[in-house]
């Protein structure tokens, strides 16, 4: 068991490097050119339901003062 | 301050320096890029970090894979297991709290504990990812809409203030309030409620904690079965044979009154 709690915390700290390092989402907009996001980036995004989905591809929202710019859905 | 056998003083102030750290725009600062421990609700107008099931549940309507919030949580599961939902979680406090409230108290049935698993999967997962995201309905029957913490923290301050601008209104409001006041009513008369039956981080907590690095352990030889442990566990397990599994919440009261120390935390793997 002492190595399988190693293991998994090597690989949830392995997770945790690639959401601070690599996590990027490539996120189109009408407004500004396509971006890539990264991890924190898109978790701010998120808290604040910033983005949608259409046809596969993540967009921001589409009006600047968007409702959903200021406020959550939640 | 004497706050009883179900919330010790060091767990009560544990909860409040939680309660700070999630609801930072309380000092001024927001840090909406990085997931609390615990459950948040980010559209709290004092939150000042995300909830991760709020940015999971979010995530999974959008197909997206969140890196950060994921490693976050089992990073945090890894290193102490459910030692947040003992200590951190603001609600847990809340929860004590009202269950301090003099009423009569009930149990739960066992399969109850089974509810929170079956949210994450459907609620925070399944749903979202199946149905996709569409801002302008309330009728999508995802986490957040239902989640009593959101509900009591984010949705009724907007209500009230008036600044939702007829965001909720109709069958999606009646729904949140209906499940909050099913679950205030419990967390009087049933201890830690929302914790044993439906929260979905909680979950996770407890799906990881069995590998996690933090844990409590009893000693079954020193034991000598007096069930003084059973009596002040505010998550009402059989705590000769559940101490340290996904249902317990690490808060120590156990190891407090056992009187030869058969009970402990252990650190390290």
């Amino acid at each position: 068991m002492t190595a399988v709690r190693i293991a998994f915390l090597v690989a949830c700290l392995a997770l945790l490097a690639w959401g601070l390092l690599g996590e990027s989402h490539t996120v189109h907009s009408l407004l500004v050119p396509t971006r890539e996001m990264s991890g924190f980036e898109f978790s701010e995004a998120a808290a604040r339901d910033g983005l949608t989905l259409e046809k596969s591809k993540l967009f921001e929202p589409a009006k600047p003062g968007d409702p959903q710019e200021d406020i959550c859905y939640t | 301050m004497k706050l009883g056998p179900y919330i010790g003083k060091k767990r009560f102030w544990w909860g409040l320096v939680g309660s700070s750290l999630v609801n930072l725009r309380l000092f001024g600062l927001s840090l909406k890029s990085v997931c609390g421990p615990g459950l948040n609700c980010h559209g709290c107008p004092l939150a000042g970090v995300s909830c991760p099931i709020g940015v999971m549940t979010f995530s999974a309507s959008v197909r997206t894979f969140p890196a950060l919030a994921v490693g976050t949580v089992l990073t945090i599961g890894a290193l102490a297991g459910r030692l947040v939902c003992g200590f951190l979680c603001p609600f847990g406090v809340l929860q004590e709290l009202l269950y301090r409230i003099p009423t009569r108290k009930f149990g739960l049935p066992n399969w109850t504990r089974y509810i929170k698993y079956a949210a994450l999967l459907l609620l925070v997962l399944a749903l979202p990812l199946l149905l996709g995201y569409e801002t302008s309905t309330e009728a999508r029957l995802y986490y957040c809409k239902v989640c009593p913490k959101g509900t009591l923290t984010a949705t009724l301050p907007y209500w009230f203030s008036g600044s939702a601008g007829g965001l909720f209104t109709g069958g999606g409001l009646a729904a949140r309030l209906a499940v909050l006041v099913v679950f205030l009513a419990l967390m009087v008369t049933v201890s830690r409620a929302f914790c044993r039956t439906f929260c979905p981080l909680g979950a996770i907590y407890g799906l990881v904690s069995r590998f996690a690095m933090t844990r409590v352990v009893i000693d079954n030889e020193i034991c000598t079965d007096c069930g003084a442990c059973d009596k002040v566990c505010p998550v009402e397990l059989d705590v000769r044979r559940e101490v340290g599994s996904a249902e317990c919440i690490a808060c120590g009261e156990c190891i407090k009154v056992c009187p030869v120390t058969a009970i402990s935390r252990k650190l390290g793997p």
